[in-house]
């Protein structure tokens, strides 16, 4: 089966996997014996224009063939984002939905394809790319509020899809557990939507 | 010996979590278990600052670089100003606040303080302008930007420990679940 390509005119679907890059950060210079909270770092969310990048990872679950595809391009996103330590770590994952109909702060998922600096290339240009999205906000907010609501919201529903070399990705055994994982927890968002009385 | 000489036989804590030590004269201190001890507190003792707090300073000044000496890209610094505002700021709440803060340096420059606590994480962004103040405890969201400078560190104090309390309540009501 091929991979999976979004239609750019239709809307993003509730249950797409989306997926915020997380790159490693440098610690402050007097502070690395800190012991770290459990925690997605908030400079991964952070956005001045208050409007966040996103990757479309798949129809329900994050799709191996997208990752493959968007892996190199988050590589070399790395390498144009600054110091030499800034490695791709992989994605914190949600489910559109979580966003779209998040009580907080709703979001729109808007799809914004990047059709790269070179047609030629096609798909091997790695400022290609297809899964891109960002979020809207209805009105104005605070960047840092932004931020800090994607910051919780991800590790609310705490899901990582590792970069496709990180050691700590799982196997294929590991991955059907994982699937198994995620659809239970799934199943328990539903319970709570339910629960909370929302549609 | 003096009788009255300070020895510490046991340690208590005050509300504010500060260590003291509880003296008892050694004339007093025999075999008659009806005794009452007398007990002096050492005004020396007592800190109204977290214990963690002179750790947090050393971090954070020790990532402000000094000056004609300019900073290696490996590792994140602070700007002199941000740094100045966030001793000033942790002086004033340390004790006000969850625990010990994980800290880092924004995208923006600002500063990260993340503290965890039984009902959720809150995250302070420390700017020389504002300090913005973010948590989620249960289901509630507490988000308001400070103006340190405005407000006074009084103010700012019952705030943190209005959202620390939020933080550690177990119910919404704000019942407290246990003090730290």
């Amino acid at each position: 089966m091929g991979r999976w390509k979004p239609n750019p005119n239709e809307d993003v679907r509730p249950q797409e996997s989306l997926g915020r890059r997380l790159f490693a950060r440098s610690t402050l210079a007097g502070a690395t014996d800190q012991r770290p909270i459990p925690s997605f770092d908030l400079r991964n969310f952070e956005d001045s224009r208050g409007e966040v990048s996103l990757d479309r990872l798949g129809q329900s679950n994050s799709e191996r063939l997208v990752l493959k595809y968007l892996n190199p391009r988050a590589e070399e996103a790395a390498k144009k984002l600054g110091s030499s330590n800034m490695i791709f770590n992989g994605w914190a994952c949600i489910q559109a939905k979580l966003l779209t109909e998040n009580k907080k702060l709703p979001m729109a998922i808007v799809p914004s394809p990047m059709p790269g600096n070179n047609p030629v290339l096609g798909e091997d240009d790695l400022t290609e790319n297809l899964y891109h999205a960002h979020t809207r906000t209805k009105q104005a907010t605070e960047p840092y509020f932004v931020a800090l609501h994607l910051q919780s919201q991800f590790e609310k529903h705490r899901r990582i899809e590792y970069a496709l070399n990180d050691p700590r990705r799982p196997g294929w055994i590991g991955r059907r557990f994982l699937s198994v994982g995620n659809s239970l927890r799934r199943l328990a968002d539903l319970l709570q939507t339910v629960g909370e009385g929302r549609p | 010996m003096n009788p009255f000489t300070p020895t510490s036989v046991s340690i208590g804590t005050l509300s504010s979590g500060a260590l003291f030590p509880i003296s008892i004269p050694p004339s007093n201190r025999q075999t008659d278990m009806s005794v009452v001890a007398e007990i002096s507190i050492f005004p020396i003792a007592l800190s109204s600052d977290a214990q963690w707090l002179g750790i947090v300073e050393q971090r954070i000044k020790a990532s402000i670089p000094a000056e004609g000496f300019p900073p290696t890209q490996d590792v994140a610094w602070l700007r002199p100003q941000v740094g100045l505002a966030a001793l000033e700021f942790f002086r004033d709440t340390s004790t006000a606040l969850p625990g010990e803060p994980y800290i880092y340096s924004s995208n923006a420059g600002d500063l990260v303080a993340e503290f965890s606590a039984p009902r959720g994480k809150m995250t302070c962004l420390i700017s020389p302008e504002f300090v913005y103040v973010f948590a989620a405890p249960g289901n509630e969201v507490i988000a308001d930007k400070l103006t340190p400078s405005k407000q006074g560190a009084d103010e700012l104090r019952s705030y943190m420990q209005t959202v620390t309390d939020r933080l550690r309540a177990a119910n919404q009501d704000g019942t407290l679940e246990a003090k730290p």
